[in-house]
């Protein structure tokens, strides 16, 4: 898989909103629960997922147990803060109004077959995009090459401007350059730093 | 705020207005007082488009005084749209500019002898109104110019364009903003027709040299919205999520969940829909600038600030911040996945003065028909113009998404009592499906809003995790907003005030610090029964019965993707929603 780097001056993370929200992958070492995951595996703060990270999807189920919740390969886990709206507060984990959504609600699944390596989808959304999408990005995460097409081309001034150097599979290149690659390849490596 | 002014323009040599005390309705204000009136003065078997029905305008109860997010109006009539009643309600400058002017309700009576259009101008020295037809037919935008060009860019107006005049069942009434722009709306329900009847085109209020409503325990009163403004600002929605994102924070989260009703609610998932998300919005309107562009209130005294203002490609004004269930109505469910072409139809939405919710629906429901492919959003802009124009499809169109599809043999209409659904699937979140179908107004997102229920302790403490619930929780909810929508309060509050017990203690302790008196948590919900119960009478004796409280069919029979469900909340138990 082809890599790119990005070095961005400031303040680059709601450039990546668009690709946050439909997600980027990673691979993760075995099954574990969401906290696990979170907080051991990325470093999250148990307080930051107590308190911060209200609504929790998995496989799009809002999940109320993140102690309970198993992640396994191929699955699509979403964060987000907390939402405004009826529906909003209906999806929080845990809340008053977790009854008007039973339907959807994520179950835990009883057997989850071992796996060496696998691999999971993020999805990022609203202020834990702002506030963990750098941590993610800086680490390095795969993302669909079109999706970074539409990011460059709707912030091109931005990037002409904040981005010290791009850089595809270890080489310096332009923007015009990258962007036409990108439109011929499927999947990238991604790692954003801000410096 | 202790007058009514009523305006009979069906008085003999010309509308006639006077002004009269609160009377029977004293302590009412915001939805509690719209519904009072409708219900008690409007025969319920009218037709909402003649003489007996009638407009009624109420500021909230603490509307006109320094309390933050006391700047929602309330709308009421019989509605041309469900045929039941209607309060709608809206942002912008009305309800601030009205109260200080010392008006609890302005009530619009009667029917013009004669096609005359009319304004109506209300500062401190009374009430002046003119006859104006060259007004007619004019987008709300060009009316507000003229009116800045006539009475200067202090007032505010309330103002109906093309659609009210054409008497569109989707006609919304649009109250202008701080910039003194025509873009909030009481969308819902038809009220722009109503006021179309009336021929009244804009109401222009000034409030020079009034100041602002005075409680009768200042100290007091000051510490507790000083205590509630703290609320607001550190909760994480009302204090960083919405300022940052408005409320289409929600598109990706909702999409998540699999309840974003895509193509005419055919399925729970639009696959672009992080184009037209909150975030990317916001990151686009922050990249555009501009005054006001990704964060900024709807009226004075708006501490939340879920509103902004979208600039073109050419960074010029357009219109507002698209609110969530615009960008759905317009985007998701009709396949769109361009910004600036949803922008440009709630442009031009609030130009022709049309809900937002109920046009977007309806160009769903008309490409489902095949009136257009889902995804041309040329072609749903040419849809909206031909409803401007009045065009013979203009007029089935603005008339909503039953008649139009009823008109193009379509099965899947999105609609209870004959009003469009907002922005969630019933199948998904199915405790709202309970309210679309029960509430008082027809499908309606706010009728049953996340309210403080649990702070408030209505109905008692429903297991959040159990399996029952549904009706219970819809039933409370319904109570609840009921009565905040009374006070005149933004809903957005909900949030703070349900997670932080201060907050909405501090509420309270502003109502009863204006007015002297001692409400409790009880007293409120009390308010909120009595609410509903004056619009459920109204409904039956409209001709009402359980039968309307229900969703379509193919809601119960069309499983919904990705999930595959079905709503299932039998009708027995629909029933026992108002059971108290």
């Amino acid at each position: 898989m082809r890599s790119v780097s990005l070095h961005i001056q400031k303040d680059f993370y709601t450039l990546f909103a668009q690709i946050f929200s439909k997600g980027v992958d990673l691979p993760m070492e075995d099954n574990r629960s969401i906290r696990d995951f979170l907080c051991l595996d990325i470093g999250i703060p148990d307080a930051y997922l107590d308190h911060r990270i209200q609504t929790v999807f998995m496989n799009g189920r809002p999940v109320d147990d993140v102690r309970a919740a198993m992640i396994g390969d191929g699955a699509v886990l979403a964060l987000s803060a907390a939402m405004p709206g009826l529906v909003g507060a209906t999806l929080r984990r845990g809340g008053h109004l977790a009854a008007m959504r039973k339907e959807i609600t994520y179950e835990n699944s009883t057997s989850s077959p071992p796996a060496d390596a696998i691999r999971i989808r993020i999805k990022l959304f609203n202020l834990i995009a702002h506030e963990l999408g750098p941590v993610f990005l800086n680490h390095g995460v795969q993302v669909s090459a079109s999706d970074m097409v539409d990011v460059l081309t709707m912030f091109a001034k931005r990037f002409r401007q904040d981005c010290r150097s791009m850089e595809l599979d270890g080489g310096e290149v332009s923007m015009e350059n990258l962007v036409a690659t990108l439109k011929t390849i499927d999947q990238i490596h991604l790692r954003v730093v801000e410096n | 705020m202790d007058k009514i002014l009523r305006i009979n323009v069906g008085s003999d040599g010309g509308p006639a207005a006077k002004t009269e005390t609160h009377g029977d309705y004293d302590g009412l204000a915001g939805r509690a007082l719209t519904s009072s009136i409708i219900g008690k003065e409007v025969p319920a078997s009218c037709h909402p488009l003649s003489g007996e029905n009638k407009l009624v305008i109420a500021p909230g109860m603490l509307s006109g005084t320094t309390g933050a997010m006391s700047g929602r109006i309330s709308v009421g009539c019989k509605s041309p749209l469900t045929g039941g009643i209607k309060e709608s309600n809206s942002g912008g400058q009305g309800a601030q500019v009205l109260a200080r002017l010392g008006y609890a309700a302005i009530v619009l009576e009667g029917k013009p002898k004669a096609e005359t259009l009319y304004k109506v101008f209300i500062n401190k020295d009374g009430v002046k109104i003119t006859e104006d037809n060259s007004l007619g037919m004019l987008g709300n935008y060009d009316l507000v110019e003229k009116m800045k060009a006539e009475y200067g860019d202090k007032v505010a107006c309330i103002s109906i364009g093309p659609a009210g005049e054409m008497k569109l069942s989707a006609a919304s009434i649009a109250f202008t903003d701080m910039e003194m722009r025509p873009t909030r709306h009481a969308g819902r329900g038809g009220v722009g027709a109503v006021m179309g009847t009336k021929g009244v085109k804009v109401i222009v209020l000034d409030d020079a040299g009034m100041g602002m409503r005075q409680p009768k325990d200042p100290d007091k009163f000051k510490a507790a919205n000083k205590k509630f403004v703290q609320g607001l600002r550190k909760h994480p929605v009302t204090g960083e999520g919405l300022p940052a994102y408005g409320t289409n924070v929600l598109t990706n989260v909702v999409n998540e969940a699999g309840g974003y009703p895509t193509k005419n609610f055919m399925w729970g998932r639009f696959d672009t829909c992080s184009k037209i998300s909150g975030e990317t919005v916001a990151a686009l309107e922050n990249e555009r600038g501009g005054d006001g562009s990704a964060t900024h209130g709807c009226h004075r005294g708006c501490v939340i600030r879920c509103s902004g203002t979208f600039y073109n490609k050419d960074g010029q004004f357009l219109t507002k911040q698209p609110e969530y269930e615009t960008v759905w109505a317009h985007g998701g469910n009709c396949g769109i996945d361009d910004i600036d072409a949803i922008a440009m139809l709630d442009r031009l939405d609030d130009d022709y003065g049309v809900d937002t919710i109920e046009m977007g629906a309806t160009i769903g429901v008309a490409m489902e028909a095949g009136v257009a492919e889902f995804g041309d959003a040329e072609a749903a802009i040419n849809l909206v113009k031909e409803v401007g124009q009045g065009t013979p499809l203009g007029r089935i169109l603005g008339n909503g998404a039953d008649v139009t599809g009823k008109v193009f043999g379509v099965e899947r209409i999105p609609t209870v009592k004959g009003q469009a659904m907002p922005a969630y699937d019933p199948r998904g979140v199915q405790g709202i499906g309970v309210t679309y179908a029960t509430s008082t107004m027809g499908a309606d997102h706010t009728a049953g809003y996340a309210v403080a229920t649990n702070l408030l302790g209505v109905g008692g403490t429903v297991d959040p995790l159990s399996a029952e619930g549904q009706v219970e929780l819809s039933r409370n909810l319904q109570i609840a907003t009921a009565a905040i929508d009374s006070t005149g309060m933004c809903l957005f509050i909900a949030f703070a005030i349900m997670d932080q017990e201060e907050t909405f203690q501090a509420l309270i302790d502003m109502i009863n610090a204006f007015y002297g008196l001692s409400l409790t948590a009880d007293d409120v919900v009390e308010l909120g029964k009595k609410v509903l119960r004056v619009e459920r009478d109204f409904n039956a004796r409209a001709g009402f019965t359980k039968e309307d409280d229900r969703l379509p069919d193919y809601f119960k029979n069309e499983e919904l993707p990705p999930h595959n469900i079905t709503f299932k909340v039998t009708d027995a138990d629909m029933d026992q929603v108002f059971n108290f």
